[in-house]
Formats: C-alpha cells, structure tokens, sequence
C-alpha cells in the first residue's frame, strides 16, 4: 500500500478536526485532497459531490430525521413528569429510592425521545430539586442521571444504531434494535446496583411505599408516553412497518400526545420544533454525506484492508481483537461523538471482525455502547456537559461519583463483548 | 453583518420546517395508503428521499450560518483574542473553499451532467438535475455565510448541541 495518500487522508484530517474544524468538513476536506493526488480535479470534484448526493438518498435513512422529530415532540416537561411519577411508584420505596427514579425514568426518557442528551436535560432538571431537598449531592444526582440517560441509545428506537447499519452497508435495523434490549436493560441494572451500594452508605432516604391504587393511577399516566416504544417495536417486529414507516408513525403518534391530547405544546410552537428537528438531522446528514464520501475513498487506497492485516497479525483470537478495538474506541469515544466515531470507525474494523466469526449486529451493540461511554468522560462529553450543566455543578465535580458508574459501563461493554447471545439471543427468538 | 446574514437566515429556516414537515406528511401517506386505501402509492419513497437530501444539503448551509456543526472544540476553547480569531477565520476558509469546490463546481458539474444526459427519476418523472440542484444552490449559501464570517469574525460560544 502507498503511504502518501493514507497519510494526506489521516494526517489532513487529524489537523483539521484538531483546530476546531467542523467534523464534517474535516471529513469532506481531506477525503477531496485524498482524492485529488489520483484523479484530476474536475471528475474528483464531481465524484465527492455525487458521493455525498447519494450519500443521503436512502429511504431508510429518513428514519433518523422522522425518529429526531418524535422526540422532540416528546421532549417535554409533562411527559418527563409523568415517567418520574411513575417510577416513583414503582422504585421508590427501596434505599436510596430517588437514585433509582432518576435512573428509571431516565432510561424510560431516554429511550421514548432517542436521545440523551434530552434525557438527562428533562429528566435531570425535574429531579435535580427533589433529589437535593431529600438530601442528595448534586454531583450524585448528575452522574446517576447522565449516565442512565445514555441506556436510551442503545434501548430502541436508537438512531445510533440506525447510523452503525448504514455504515455497516445495511443491516436489518429490527435485529439491531432488538438486539438492544438486553444490553440496555443490563446497564441500567448495574446502574442500579452501583447507585444501592452508594445510597447506603451514605444512608440516603427511601420513599414512601405507594399503594397499589396510587402507582396504578400513575401507571395510566405514564402508559400513553411509553406506548410510544411498544407501537414502535411492534410495528417493526410484526412485520407491518419498515423502520422508517415505525418512526412517521411515531411522529404522528408523538404529535398527536403532546400538541392535542396533552397540550404540552402549544400549537403554534409546532414550526419551532421542526426547526429544532431540522437542526440535528442536518448535523447527522452532513457528517453521514461527508463520511459516505470518505469510506469510497478509504476503500479507494485500501486502508480498510491494511488496518485489517495489521490488526489480524497482532492475532486471530476473536476475543483479543475486540479488546483492541475497543480500547481503540473508548479513546476515541473521550473526544468524539458517538455518530461521527460510528461513521468513521465502522467501515474500518468491521471488516476485521466479521472473518473472525463475530456477529455484525453484536458488534453494533458493542460499537454503540463503547461510544455511549466516551459521551459521559471528561474532557470532551457532550452529555457529561449536560448533565453537569443541568444540576450546576463542575465536570470535575461530577467525576467522583461518576466512576463507578462508568466502571458498570466498562463492565457491561465487556460483557456484551465476550458473550454474544446477549445481543443476539432477542433477534434469533424473533426470527429477525 | 447581522443586517446581511438575519434574513437569509429566517429563509433557510422556513424552508427547512417546511421540508420535515413535508417528509413527516409524505411518510404517513404512505402508511395510510398502503393500510388504509390499500393502495400502495409509488412515489412517497422517492419524493421523501428527495426532501432529505434538499434538508440535508440547505441543512449543512443553515449550520454554517448558525455554526451549529459538530466541532471538536477542545483545543479551540483554550485560544483568546487575536489567535482565536485567526483560527476562526482559518476553518472559516476552509468551509468556504469547500463549498466552492465540492458544493458549487462539483455539484454543479453532478447537476449539469445529470441535464446533459435528461436523467429523470423513475416514479415522480422529476428531472434529476433538479434534485441536485441543491448542492450548487447549498454551496453558494454556505459559501456566502463563510465570507461573511471571514470578514467580521464574531466571538461565538460553543454551546454544545448533543446530537446523541
């Protein structure tokens, strides 16, 4: 393999995003240079800007920008309060009870609007206060909410997983997002069990037990929010909807809840919300444009193929393979984003992995909750951020009590690693 | 530079709610066709797809303008003042060589071909070129805003938008 134009590739782009660049033109920027040291300008030209038109003409695709807007439709305050009751009810009588809301309800947020950043926003401003009154530490509350909020990544609909199938080449997305479950359900116990071991020690209160009528009542208010996943996976599992079908009808359902039966939304803040929508899906577009561009020409100068010999002769053993790639992407993880790291890194180890025998919708489970990790670390973590900024307390603050969690993060990502019928168990029951 | 920058930007937004809003409607035709009426209709998934790349494309413009794109800002957050705004004006550059080059001539180029050769798309028989229009249309936008912040560079926090 020639060196030059894996360097031009590697190095314009590392300098690139290191100054501040937009990633995506830090993508779209050394894949032209890259490009251009082979073919003369005006077919490069054209072929980056064709690359980057087909890039996002998939219907499948359009599942992301449809998902984006349920959940904005669903990013309310009312829907936030009404899971919160819920899990109160359910959760908050055991030690350390509030702890264990946050986390419920976070989850629950998290996985009804696809994002985390919005879980631990709704979610950890409600909780913030009453945790605080009950005698919590603000950092606790941020590091139990933040972390939670990241299950809704990987617990579906999940547009991270929506982004790894694209990237993979297309993957059925219902076995992805079955294959979610699990893991996601697995985080959030361990979630749990690190929060029971802080509570006590610290002798946090527990709530009042509700009575069976209360939490029943709470569970009727809350059951229209959650619905939202069950019509979803439903539609999606039974065969009656293709996921991108599945997200418009969550769009309608979502729009339906929040403007006209709860009225969380006026309706004249309807055009603000697709505005909002339109925002993020734009900055998922473009990086997706951009990197569809970028693995054509990775594929172009065989880089995918040389990491892959590379990696293949450190060894064959599937096992350490996947430690390598992992270590590899928690590094990562600390200063990207999960959709542009999912991007970028898949094209390249997934071809590693796959000869190996390792299961490509276990790997995407993987993927995805490595990344969810890196969101939630110092320096860079855009829900760390959040999350801090939500409870008003430093990063560095949050840090103590954020350890243990990430260590259950770490753990669960081992897990998921090492046995594959966790992720893979739900799909196969389901024929998927 | 608000007063050049304020009304494009307004327009850009308004095209953008009304292109997800388009989608989202297009979407749930489909479904009520295909259950409902029981007559799948053949051009929602082509029309759909084209309004995603029309929001992806205007989408990246609207971005520029409002730097809203996801950046690595952790190193750009430790410069002030006058190397701070050198930098800014260097990826300022950058995005604006880009859109020339890709966004304008490439996509320029992707479009005329598309015209020389009457491609057409096969449900909605809409001209192709018309669909990739967009690009060069995006390119001269983005193109736009980025000599604009080349020009007056404006301090601007990097608030960090969780796309995840």
């Amino acid at each position: 393999m020639d060196p030059i134009p894996v360097i031009t590739l590697v190095g314009c782009f590392a300098v690139m995003l290191a100054i501040g660049v937009p990633i995506a033109f830090a993508i779209a920027g050394s894949t032209t240079l890259t490009l251009l040291l082979f073919i003369p300008a005006e077919p490069a030209l054209t072929t980056i800007a064709q690359r980057i038109a087909t890039g996002m003409d998939s219907f499948v695709l359009l599942a992301i920008p449809l998902f984006v807007l349920a959940g904005q439709f669903m990013n309310t305050p009312g829907i936030a309060g009404r899971l919160i009751g819920f899990a109160k009810n359910v959760i908050g009588f055991l030690p350390g009870g509030l702890a264990f809301v946050n986390i419920m309800a976070s989850m629950l947020f998290g996985a009804i609007s696809g994002s985390a950043g919005a879980a631990a926003s709704a979610v950890g401003g409600a909780m913030i206060k009453q945790m605080e009154k009950a005698g919590y530490e603000r950092s606790f509350c941020a590091a139990t909410n933040l972390t939670a909020a990241t299950t809704g990544l990987i617990i579906p609909p999940s547009n991270g997983l929506i982004v790894y199938s694209l990237a993979a080449g297309g993957l059925s997305i219902g076995s992805l997002f079955l294959a979610g479950y699990l893991p996601g359900l697995l985080l959030g116990l361990g979630f749990m069990a690190a929060a029971f071991a802080y509570a006590k020690r610290r002798n946090y209160p527990t709530e009042e037990r509700a009575a069976f009528g209360e939490t029943f009542k709470s569970f009727l208010q809350a059951f229209p929010s959650m619905l939202l996943l069950v019509l979803v996976m439903g539609g999606i599992v039974g065969g009656w909807f293709t996921p991108t079908e599945a997200a418009g009808v969550a769009v309608f359902y979502s729009a339906l809840l929040s403007v006209v039966i709860y009225r969380d939304i006026p309706f004249k803040e309807v055009p603000n919300v697709l505005l909002k929508a339109a925002r993020t899906t734009s900055m998922v577009m473009i990086l997706i444009a951009a990197s569809v561009a970028m693995s054509w020409v990775m594929t172009y100068i065989h880089l995918p193929q040389a990491i892959s010999e590379t990696l293949l002769a450190l060894s064959d053993n599937p096992l350490v393979i996947l430690l390598i790639i992992n270590l590899v992407l928690l590094f990562v993880g600390t200063f990207m984003d999960m959709t542009p790291a999912l991007l970028i890194f898949t094209p390249i180890f997934l071809p590693v992995v796959v000869p190996l025998g390792i299961d490509p919708i276990q790997f995407g489970i993987i993927m995805v909750l490595n990344l969810s990790i890196g969101l939630c670390t110092p320096p860079v973590g855009s829900v760390l951020f959040i999350g801090a900024s939500v409870a008003e307390v430093s990063m560095v603050k949050v840090v103590r009590p954020l350890i243990p969690l990430l260590i259950v993060m770490v753990l669960v990502l081992a897990i998921v690693s090492a046995f594959p019928a966790l992720s893979l168990w739900l799909p196969k029951l389901f024929g998927m | 530079m608000k007063a050049l920058a304020q009304p494009l930007e307004k327009l850009l937004a308004d095209c953008l709610i009304f292109l997800l809003g388009a989608m989202a409607l297009d979407v749930m035709w489909q479904i009520v066709t295909r259950f409902i009426i029981n007559d799948p209709s053949t051009w929602t998934e082509e029309l759909a797809r084209f309004l995603l790349i029309w929001l992806g494309c205007l989408g990246a413009a609207y971005g520029v303008a409002q730097r809203f794109h996801l950046e690595m800002d952790y190193f750009l957050d430790k410069t002030s003042g006058a190397r701070r705004e050198l930098i800014d004006r260097i990826i300022s550059a950058i995005t604006l060589l880009l859109s020339l080059s890709v966004m304008v001539y490439g996509g320029g180029r992707l479009m005329w071909i598309a015209n020389e050769l009457n491609q057409v798309s096969p449900a909605l028989n809409l001209p192709m070129s018309w669909v990739y229009a967009v690009l060069p249309i995006s390119g001269v936008l983005m193109a736009y805003f980025a000599l604009l912040q080349i020009l007056h560079p404006v301090p601007h926090e990097t608030e960090p938008e969780a796309i995840d």
